[in-house]
């Protein structure tokens, strides 16, 4: 039973700033992500919560007691570092019993306790096995095993980027694995687990996104995906993404509220590009405000033939296609839309709602002449179902569904932001 | 105009005990990206470094352009190397860039022309007198390409030069890098762990395992096509079934029959011969599975679902990983299928349901020859 707390915690190490009024709640048996590019602070954050480092300011408790002073063995907290750090001349059952060894003389109780450990994680009858005769995956459920040992029941473990050495493919399997421990009802475990990697963010029953020493949201996985705080996080927790500037022109009230009972809006907008756009957003903006929204690379169908008659279109011709496995990446480049806004405006056939879309007092040439074309990359699933062979130099019409558009007032320094240092 | 050839290299340790490399024949066309991919231990450094000179193959020749090198030092062979902890000097990103070129000698002029071209490739021209201390890795890196390019090379060797990277920076670099190569018309081969960045980007792919090339194919194939369960494997996990061949419609039509109550799948096997009663593996990509809720009315539906195979299933585990939404489903026999949908997927399902499973035979299922040990060629590692 362990409930952690941090309260306004700081941390400076040789007069650098690396941690700033982190607040943070990390509930009893809780798996918890802690993710965040390199340099955002995540192992000093660990470090204090282990017990390596103190704060500079600040308070930590586990449970409703203060520990921020308690040194790091006596508070019922593991540490399972990438490397393993296996004893590589004793066996798989010394190196998980090593430590308890030490502490008691009930030598045979260390040893059952450890076979019943060895069983969770499924080691059972590798137990005379040294180090280098397991493979990868064994020699962490070997270091999972070891670090949870050193814990009275229900502890704190941290995991400490687990997988990072690690080929794709064996993650994908160990995670669930990893998690699957963690959870046991015979551990009571509250787990806090580090990575810079979003997928294996979305593994956590929470997630902390942290950024150059401050916390940029704490929500579930599906809040962080679905509502980002901020274009950083949106951008982190997307493969890849697209984004567009432009003014509101028309806001539709949608009578059914979304998440979190949160009442919605309906947003038109008219896109530097020329496009006309929607997305469902939370109720925030006004006609006239100036946006960047953003919509993922995963959200976009496309299809064979050029349609200009439609809002929520664009069309463009394809640079390029790559195969990815279960994904095929498309890059467009769509020109600017005259096309799309002249149709809308003139065609009679047209849903009369459509033609007060187009804002008829600016000319969008006049307005926006920076950037004539857009790059779009799109990523469709390659199942047979739903593949069409697209191939480089056709044009395609793409779309997308308004409520995977994430709308956020207009950022003007988008590309730096975005920027790969 | 091929540009590497080798002709069956191999490379031995320990006078002759360790075989690091086997018989290798390979063939790298000039301006081709190309991966080497494979569990560690596999020999593909090896390979790496009999190509590049640092070491030489105890039998065996490499051409370059036609001509004999296998005997030559790195040095005159026209490589350069990227590293995955890019090796920067602290020093300037001029000095850095063009260190190799000013240790030869070469006229300032040259250098000069060299540098500013490599530079502006990498987009660091503005930066040239910056000392990179501090630097993001992918800037770094930038560095490191920069060098290679700077040198003169036309071929860069480059052991995963986005391992350093945080994975989302990686994601985003391997395009630059991938433009940056084609751009200035290099060849490049690269070693990576990361099979999704070797898709993304390569040209083509060489799996290797045991000092031995598995099979070399485009991307493409390489996923739809392995020719063995463990190159598919490794490309991206599979799911497996074991089963037996329980009828065949001659000349490639085979039934098999998953053991212990599961279902039958019909299969379509144009190269291996099977006969009945033949213990086989049967593969599935998780992306290649349909799910569908139990009231789902075929009949009804637009897609043409008629070759589909179907069968029964549960939802055990469903989660997001990002772009992408899991299912552990279990058939009726208690194996298990991993099943992956776009995260925007159209029915709501939840754990404990009962749901229909689909593989459409033809083109989503393949067949195997039971191997001799199934577990070590499913083992990653």
């Amino acid at each position: 039973m362990v409930r952690i707390k941090l309260e306004n915690v700081s941390f400076k190490k040789d007069g650098v700033q690396i941690l700033s009024n982190i607040n943070l709640t990390i509930e009893d048996q809780e798996y918890l992500i802690i993710v965040g590019p390199t340099g955002a602070g995540k192992t000093s954050l660990i470090g204090l919560i282990s017990g390596l480092y103190r704060p500079t300011s600040g308070k930590l408790f586990f449970d409703d007691e203060d520990i921020t002073n308690l040194p790091p063995n006596e508070r019922n907290c593991g540490v399972m570092f990438e490397s393993y750090a296996l004893f590589p001349h004793l066996n798989v059952l010394d190196n998980v019993s090593y430590a308890r060894h030490m502490q008691t003389n009930n030598h045979n109780e260390t040893y059952s306790i450890a076979e019943e450990l060895l069983h969770l994680v499924r080691l059972s009858g590798r137990e005379e096995a040294l180090p280098s005769e397991c493979s990868g995956g064994m020699q962490q459920r070997v270091a999972l095993a070891r670090s949870i040992m050193a814990l009275s029941k229900g502890g704190v473990i941290i995991l400490d980027e687990p997988f990072k050495a690690l080929d794709a493919g064996l993650r994908l399997n160990l995670r669930r694995e990893v998690k699957k421990i963690a959870k046991s009802k015979k551990l009571n475990l509250t787990t806090i687990h580090i990575t810079n990697d979003m997928q294996e963010a979305m593994m956590g029953d929470k997630i902390v996104v942290l950024d150059e020493g401050k916390i940029r949201q704490i929500g579930t996985p599906e809040e962080i995906m679905y509502s980002p705080i901020d274009l950083f996080v949106s951008n982190f927790f997307s493969t890849e993404l697209n984004h567009f500037s432009g003014k509101i022109l028309r806001i539709e009230d949608i009578p059914i509220p979304g998440y979190k009972k949160k009442p919605l809006q309906k947003v038109i907008i008219q896109s530097e590009e020329g496009y006309i756009l929607f997305a469902k957003t939370e109720k925030k903006f006004k006609i006239g405000d100036e946006v960047t929204f953003i919509i993922r690379s995963q959200y976009f169908k496309a299809r064979h033939r050029k349609r200009v008659d439609k809002t929520n279109n664009i069309f463009g011709t394809i640079l390029r296609v790559k195969f990815m496995g279960a994904w095929l990446r498309i890059e467009i480049e769509a020109p600017y839309n005259f096309e799309n806004l002249q149709i809308l405006s003139k065609n009679e056939e047209t849903n009369a709602n459509d033609n007060q879309y187009i804002d008829v007092n600016s000319n969008p040439q006049k307005t926006y002449n920076s950037n004539p074309k857009k790059l779009l990359k799109i990523e469709v699933p390659t199942t047979h179902i739903a593949i069409h062979d697209f191939t480089v130099g056709e044009t395609v019409t793409v779309f997308y569904h308004s409520q995977y558009a994430i709308v956020f007032p207009k950022i003007s320094n988008i590309d730096e932001i975005l920027k790969v240092h | 105009m091929p540009d590497i050839i080798l002709k069956n290299i191999t490379k031995t340790f320990d006078e002759g005990r360790v075989i690091a490399v086997s018989d290798v024949n390979l063939t790298i066309n000039d301006g081709d990206y190309v991966f080497i991919l494979g569990p560690s231990g596999c020999g593909k450094t090896t390979l790496l470094r009999t190509i590049s000179g640092l070491i030489q193959p105890t039998f065996g020749n490499i051409l370059l352009d036609g001509k004999d090198v296998t005997d030559n030092p790195p040095q005159s062979r026209s490589i350069a190397f990227v590293f995955q902890d890019f090796n920067i000097f602290p020093i300037s990103v001029w000095e850095n860039c063009t260190y190799a070129l000013n240790v030869q000698g070469y006229d300032n002029d040259y250098i000069i022309e060299k540098g500013e071209e490599a530079l502006k490739i990498v987009g660091l021209e503005e930066r040239a007198d910056e000392i990179p201390i501090g630097w993001g890795n992918g800037d770094l890196q930038r560095i490191g390409i920069a060098r290679a390019i700077c040198s003169g090379a036309k071929i860069l060797i480059m052991d995963e030069p986005l391992g350093s990277l945080d994975p989302k920076i990686g994601a985003e670099f391997r395009w630059e890098l991938r433009n940056i190569i084609k751009d200035s018309k290099l060849t490049a081969i690269q070693v990576t762990h990361n099979q999704e960045e070797a898709m993304a980007v390569g040209d083509y792919i060489i799996v290797m395992r045991d000092g031995k090339i598995l099979q070399q194919d485009s991307p493409k194939q390489l996923y739809r096509f392995p020719n063995s369960l463990f190159v598919g494997n490794f490309l991206g996990g599979l799911n497996i079934l074991e089963g037996y061949i329980n009828h065949i419609n001659p000349p490639v039509n085979y039934t098999t029959k998953i053991r212990l109550g599961g279902p039958k799948f019909d299969i379509i096997s144009e190269k291996v011969q099977y006969e009945l009663d033949e213990n086989v593996v049967i593969a599935v990509r998780p992306e290649d599975i349909y799910v569908f809720p139990n009231e789902y009315d075929f009949d009804a539906s637009e897609t043409n679902w008629e070759e589909i195979n179907l069968f029964d299933a549960k939802i055990l585990e469903k989660f997001l990983t990002g772009k992408e939404l899991v299912f552990i489903i279990e058939l009726d026999n208690g194996d298990t299928l991993r099943v992956v949908k776009p995260e925007v997927f159209k029915y709501n399902l939840s754990v404990g349901e009962k749901i229909h499973g689909g593989i459409f035979s033809k083109h989503d299922l393949r067949i195997f020859k039971y191997p001799k040990n199934l577990q070590k060629e499913m083992d990653l590692q």
